[in-house]
């Protein structure tokens, strides 16, 4: 694991400091976090300005429309931008970390001509259509059935917790195209697009009281052969390699967001006196290391991925890295497992040192302990992370 | 616990259940416990208790600990001058909870019937002003200032005092900023029941009841955390049957039965430690249930109809009221000398 730049990295670091410098100033100010419509349009604005600039997809291949740079340049790209507060993925998430990577490692050359450019540009927004209602933590038992009929399939079912939806262009669908295959194997990648016929969507309170996410109701929606990715009956394995591409990274920018987070707090404590508190302020020295080390474990990943992809491949023929269940795989579960808990735990720290101010629906401290409630659920519950080091990494029989 | 205490305690837990609000408990006399026949009902401090950790276990909105308190002297609502953990602010965050029925719908005037003592009072931790919910709902109507050595003042005219309502984390208890100066000094002496007339004081009375309602949270996490865990199926079966899941649950129920065993053995001592440990053991069991019981729900416990953000809420804002963890960890640990 390399810990200093490169003098090519270094320069990288810099020009990007100067250009985050000058252009976060003119950003107009972020919408309000119930306005998904301005969300949408200010996110998209957001990545427009990074694709002008030559900051989008730095790691997509070239003919993806991305730079094709490596891993090391991506990595000092979100540690710049998260240090300098620039704003956070937010709409396009989907595009950007797991629709665009799946499409750029398995699409045809049509299919990235006509989908990855406009994720690149800030013009299109996707969601995730994957968990249902009865198939949350076990995806694989998803129900929402495609049925072939000529040149499109016809597809009827309903997706849950689908963020995003209310805005989106583009869903990447899992769906069963056969019945009666095993479970993970009669399932495809389909891309759908939110405006066909039969979609609903209805959206979803969460208890921070906005809607982030949505219910998608589908009724023979129409969704031509031409859209699904990889080939049919193997979306299972499709989707696990944007999971394992992905993992590591997509959450890499939390990290940095967590030092940020804890640097203000650390600012607060200072401010209001809790400073002078032993035990508050040892909990606040003993998450700095936590997430120092989180961010070391992020640029490892990434490394181990760089330099190993090929021995990654034969541990997982050998049995060692195989990923089921529909979530990242074991090297991922243990960063997902302690960032969403010690995030969380930095939010209760957050509480103690705002004192009754942590009771203002108004702070973003506030905001953001009610928000990272859900890290310990989505993108896989910290019960099914704990599985997954248990018995994939520790090699430790299945249990109930 | 008696058979009396029992029944009287299973016949709040049925009421509420058929309808969880403030005029069930009125029914019952929960405001009226403490006050002789035939006023009140004649009971002690350890009735207060059982009946306001049942009202903790059905989420009762409105200023109950603050009603309870004050009985005999007219409408009160209870908030207690901060002694500020860390340097002195000029301003202050009174929480607030919105008047009983103000968010029933059709209810336009608030418990007004309710003669004396059992008007709507608020009891306030850790801050020193008030002000009533969002949307501009009625103030209750005086203010009991709670000293923390069990003196109180009464003030009369809550409207007077100069405030800044404040959106609340918890959308049915209001928070509001008064300047503590306006607060200090303010209004007029109230006979309260102090620690030398043999009781806890008013203030720890104001604590241990706080800590009640905590426990009353705490239990309802466990029943709804297993009862999910029974019928929501993953893999094929119950999510109950994984051991990740049953730890979970296991977990919640024994946190809950130490402040259980904590919060009543409390309230039959009325020591104040005892009650500083109630509470803090109280807060904790509310906080950590509410939240395994929201991991239990997985996403269905992210949402807001799902309703447990309800409870974490409520439990995020009373471990803030009259005694935060801190403060009852430094007394348990004074105690030790
Ligand atoms: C904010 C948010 C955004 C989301 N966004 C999306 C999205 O865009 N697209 C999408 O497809 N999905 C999304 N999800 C869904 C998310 O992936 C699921 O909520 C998650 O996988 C859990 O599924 P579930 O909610 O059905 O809970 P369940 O699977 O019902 O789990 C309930 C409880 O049982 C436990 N449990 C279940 N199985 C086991 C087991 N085998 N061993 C031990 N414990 C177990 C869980 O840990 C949990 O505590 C989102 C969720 C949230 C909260």
């Amino acid at each position: 694991m390399r810990l200093a730049d490169t003098p090519r990295q270094a320069d990288f670091r810099a020009e990007l400091r100067a250009w985050l410098a000058k252009t976060l100033p003119e950003l107009p100010p972020a919408p309000d976090p119930a306005d998904w419509p301005g969300r949408r349009a200010y996110d998209l604005g957001w990545q427009r300005r990074l694709f002008e600039a030559g900051y989008a997809g730095l790691n997509w291949p070239r003919d993806s429309g991305g730079r094709g740079l490596g891993p090391a340049e991506h990595l000092v790209f979100l540690e710049e931008t998260e240090l300098a507060g620039a704003p956070y993925v937010g709409a396009c998430f989907v595009g950007l970390l797991h629709a665009g990577p799946t499409v750029a490692a398995e699409g045809t050359a049509g299919q990235r001509a006509r989908w990855l450019p406009p994720i690149l540009r800030g013009e299109e927004v996707w969601c995730q259509g994957f968990s249902e209602p009865d198939a949350g933590s076990d995806l694989a038992s998803l129900r929402t059935r495609a049925v072939r009929d000529g040149d499109a399939y016809v597809v009827s079912g309903s997706k849950i917790w689908t963020s995003h939806a209310e805005v989106a262009d583009w869903c990447e669908l899992l769906v069963r195209t056969d019945p009666e295959a095993p479970r993970h194997r009669g399932i495809s990648w389909l891309a759908m697009p939110m405006d066909a016929p039969g979609v609903t969507v209805r959206p979803l309170a969460t208890l921070a009281g906005t809607t982030e996410f949505a219910e998608l109701f589908l009724d023979e929606v129409r969704i031509p052969v031409g859209n699904r990715v990889g080939a049919e009956n193997d979306g299972w394995r499709v989707t696990n390699v944007t999971l394992s591409f992905e993992r590591g990274t997509a959450f890499a920018s939390e990290a940095v967001a967590c030092r940020r987070e804890l640097r203000q707090l650390a600012a607060l404590a200072r401010e209001n006196g809790c400073w002078e508190d032993d035990a508050l302020r040892r909990r606040i020295g003993a998450l700095a290391a936590e997430f120092g080390a989180l961010w070391r474990l992020v640029q490892w990943n990434v490394s181990q991925a760089a330099a190993g992809e090929e021995g990654a491949r034969s541990a997982s023929a050998k049995g060692g890295g195989g990923r089921r269940e529909g979530v990242p795989g074991p090297g991922g579960s243990v960063f997902k497992l302690r960032f969403s808990e010690a995030r969380q735990e930095l939010y209760e720290l957050a509480a103690d040192v705002l004192g009754d101010d942590s009771l203002l629906l108004g702070h973003p401290f506030t905001a953001a302990r009610l928000q990272g409630l859900s890290y310990t659920i989505a993108a896989g519950t910290s019960q099914i992370q704990r599985n997954i080091v248990a018995q994939r990494i520790l090699g430790l029989p299945k249990g109930g | 616990m008696t058979e009396e205490q029992r029944a009287l305690r299973d016949g709040l837990r049925e009421v509420l259940a058929a309808r969880p609000d403030w005029r069930a408990l009125e029914e019952i006399g929960y405001f009226g416990v403490r006050l002789p026949d035939p006023e009140g009902l004649g009971l002690g401090l350890p009735e207060a208790v059982l009946l306001t950790a049942e009202a903790g276990r059905a989420l009762v909105d409105g200023p109950l600990i603050g009603s309870q308190l004050a009985p005999g002297e007219g409408p009160v609502t209870a908030v207690r001058l901060p002694e500020a953990r860390v340097g002195g602010r000029a301003e202050a965050l009174v929480p607030w909870l919105a008047k009983p029925g103000a968010t029933e719908p059709g209810a336009t005037a608030p418990v007004t019937a309710v003669p004396g003592a059992r008007e709507p009072v608020t009891a306030v931790p850790g801050a020193d002003g008030s002000v009533p919910g969002a949307g501009g709902a009625q103030l209750a109507r005086a203010v009991l200032v709670l000293g923390p050595g069990g003196g109180a003042r009464l003030l009369r005219d809550p409207d007077a005092l100069p405030r800044v309502p404040r959106p609340s984390v918890d959308p049915a208890a209001g928070l509001s900023a008064v300047p503590v100066e306006a607060l200090r000094g303010a209004g007029e002496p109230y006979p309260a029941r102090t620690a030398e007339g043999g009781g806890p004081g008013l203030f720890a009375e104001a604590v241990l009841l706080t800590a009640a309602y905590q426990l009353g949270i705490a239990e309802w996490a466990v029943a709804s955390a297993v009862e999910y865990a029974r019928v929501r199926e993953q893999f094929g079966r119950p999510i109950g049957a994984f051991q990740a899941v049953q730890h979970l649950c296991a977990d919640l129920l024994v946190r809950a039965e130490t402040a259980r065993a904590a919060v009543y053995a409390a309230a039959v001592s009325g020591d104040p430690v005892e009650i500083a440990g109630a509470k803090l053991l109280a807060d904790r069991a509310a906080v950590d249930n509410a939240r395994g019981c929201l991991q239990v729900h997985g996403g269905m416990g992210f949402t807001w109809e799902g309703g447990v953000h309800r409870y974490l809420k409520r439990a995020w804002w009373l471990r803030r009221r009259f005694a935060d963890p801190v403060g009852c960890a430094e007394r348990l640990a004074a105690s030790l000398t």
